[in-house]
């Protein structure tokens, strides 16, 4: 009897309870395992494994999208990032070209990395990161087990990661040759009209200084056409941005002709007088920023 | 191929989750339009999507081969100063990209794998280019490019301009409309590239 009176107490106390347990298992711990790992392979540059981590934890709660809202909204971030990225440090998507000195007749292509790939993906998770934004809004941060963001995704707001992604969609736009996307862009956000809150919007959005240069240059382009002293203003900090300890600059030669072009193109030295220099952002002559100091010449009467 | 087509087109209408096809899918609803023009310095190109392409060839060609006939049209425009820019078909490195990254190869025309009666139709709508002409001249004309979708089996049509790439761990279904087309074309500075997505037509 007693015997049979300890089976039945443990079967109540014990055995249901841990059955109970079991069962109501928290579902957000998987994705929350997954955002930690896929945020620490984006930060090793290890972008496939980053990807495809990323990809299962979406598979995963597909079928039941909102109440997942708040973990897929950073799952797409880090996707967006990943692509990002990878299109600009180490792609791992593929395209094939056709190989010229094979005849029309025959087949045959070179495979080779794809940047394009990468942006158009990128472009793809951003629309799917501002799609979740509400919901993500939404949602709870804490589940009974605990956050649903792993620390180091948790003191990343929402709205730094809508920044980045404003900073995404100028990647991919300035990097496809969409200028008037650009445009359109910088003109949605009012915190990208100038140097100063660009590198502050930079900043917020965890962008690496070392991109920041490519962002300046899509400004620069994207601004030339409407404002001719701020377009200057992002060439001079492109310029800038991208010298060397050895003088030299890291943009890409014909970017630099670009950029040269421009600035002596009619600009002028307000403390001087004298023309811009190229591939100067400090006058020679006076020592004045040329980032304070410089107006076209045509509209000063020059 | 059909019959995959059809279980999915009944799965996707029937199941809002979609999981319950087999796999979870996602739908690219909300993709950026692309600007389905390009005009690079002294290049202008278009290209378009027609829906109805099968009126033009006598076959969809997506559903049943795999390839994505792209309508483009290059041509100069402004003062061309030095050299004009030229194009040279096997050198211009075209290629497609759909939403997801997928990579679309280039595929000459007198290379689709289709029955010889397509095959003639396919080779009278082709792009013919050499030197490129003035964009408003009538020398500049719209002519197909075509692209294979990559790993066949793996994409599934299911609708006009739609397809459903089925991936691991998650399928897509993606409109090839919101694809985008990259070409280079050679100038006196070099190779310049160009990128535009697709504008949707019909005939």
């Amino acid at each position: 009897m007693n015997k049979t009176l300890i089976r039945i107490a443990c079967l109540v106390f014990i055995v249901l309870p841990l059955a109970a347990a079991c069962s109501s298992v928290d579902p957000y711990r998987r994705p929350f395992e997954q955002l930690e790992v896929g945020a620490a392979q984006l930060d090793t540059d290890d972008f496939p494994g980053s990807v495809a981590t990323l990809e299962e934890l979406l598979a995963e709660t597909e079928a039941r999208a909102p109440e997942f809202a708040l973990q897929r909204f950073y799952a797409e971030y880090l996707l967006t990032r990943a692509h990002v990225r990878a299109s600009l440090v180490q792609p791992f998507l593929t395209e094939v070209v056709p190989n010229p000195s094979i005849s029309s007749s025959a087949s045959g292509g070179k495979v080779r990395p794809s940047r394009n790939a990468h942006l158009m993906a990128a472009l793809m998770h951003r629309s799917f990161a501002l799609e979740q934004r509400e919901g993500a809004e939404a949602s709870p941060t804490d589940s009974i087990g605990g956050p649903m963001l792993p620390p180091a995704l948790e003191g990343f707001a929402i709205q730094n990661v809508s920044n980045y992604l404003f900073i995404a969609a100028l990647a991919a736009y300035g990097n496809l040759g969409f200028e008037d996307d650009v445009r359109r862009v910088v003109k949605d956000e009012p915190n990208l009209s100038s140097v100063a809150q660009t590198r502050s919007f930079l900043a917020t959005a965890q962008v690496g200084e070392e991109w920041y240069d490519d962002v300046f240059v899509f400004l620069f382009r994207a601004l030339r056409p409407v404002d001719r002293i701020e377009a200057f203003r992002f060439a001079i900090a492109a310029l800038a941005q991208s010298t060397r300890g050895d003088g030299t600059f890291s943009l890409d030669p014909l970017v630099l002709d670009e950029i040269g072009e421009y600035m002596t193109s009619g600009f002028t030295c307000t403390v001087c007088g004298k023309p811009v220099v190229k591939d100067e952002w400090i006058c020679p002559w006076d020592n004045s920023d040329y980032m304070e100091s410089v107006v076209e010449a045509d509209k000063n009467g020059g | 191929m059909f019959v995959r087509r059809v279980v999915l087109l009944a799965a996707l209408a029937s199941c809002p989750l979609a999981a319950c096809a087999g796999h979870p899918l996602s739908r690219v609803d909300a993709f950026p339009q692309l600007k389905h023009f390009s005009n690079r310095k002294e290049v202008w190109a278009e290209a378009r999507f027609y829906t109805d392409h099968a009126r033009t060839f006598g076959v969809d060609l997506v559903a049943d081969y795999g390839i994505v006939p792209v309508a483009l049209k290059i041509g100069t425009v402004g003062e061309i100063g030095g050299d004009p820019p030229r194009v040279y078909m096997p050198e211009m490195q075209l290629r497609m990209f759909l939403p997801d990254g997928t990579a679309l190869a280039y595929v000459p025309a007198d290379q689709v794998p289709v029955p010889q009666s397509i095959g003639d139709r396919i080779l009278k709508e082709k792009l013919e280019l050499s030197l490129l002409h003035p964009w408003s001249s009538d020398d500049a004309r719209w002519g197909y490019v075509f692209f294979a979708l990559p790993d066949r089996e793996h994409f599934v049509s299911t609708g006009p301009t739609t397809v459903v790439h089925e991936t691991e761990p998650l399928w897509r279904e993606m409109s090839l409309a919101d694809g985008l087309v990259s070409f280079v074309y050679t100038s006196n500075q070099g190779d310049e590239p160009v990128n535009l997505g697709l504008q949707t037509d019909s005939h």
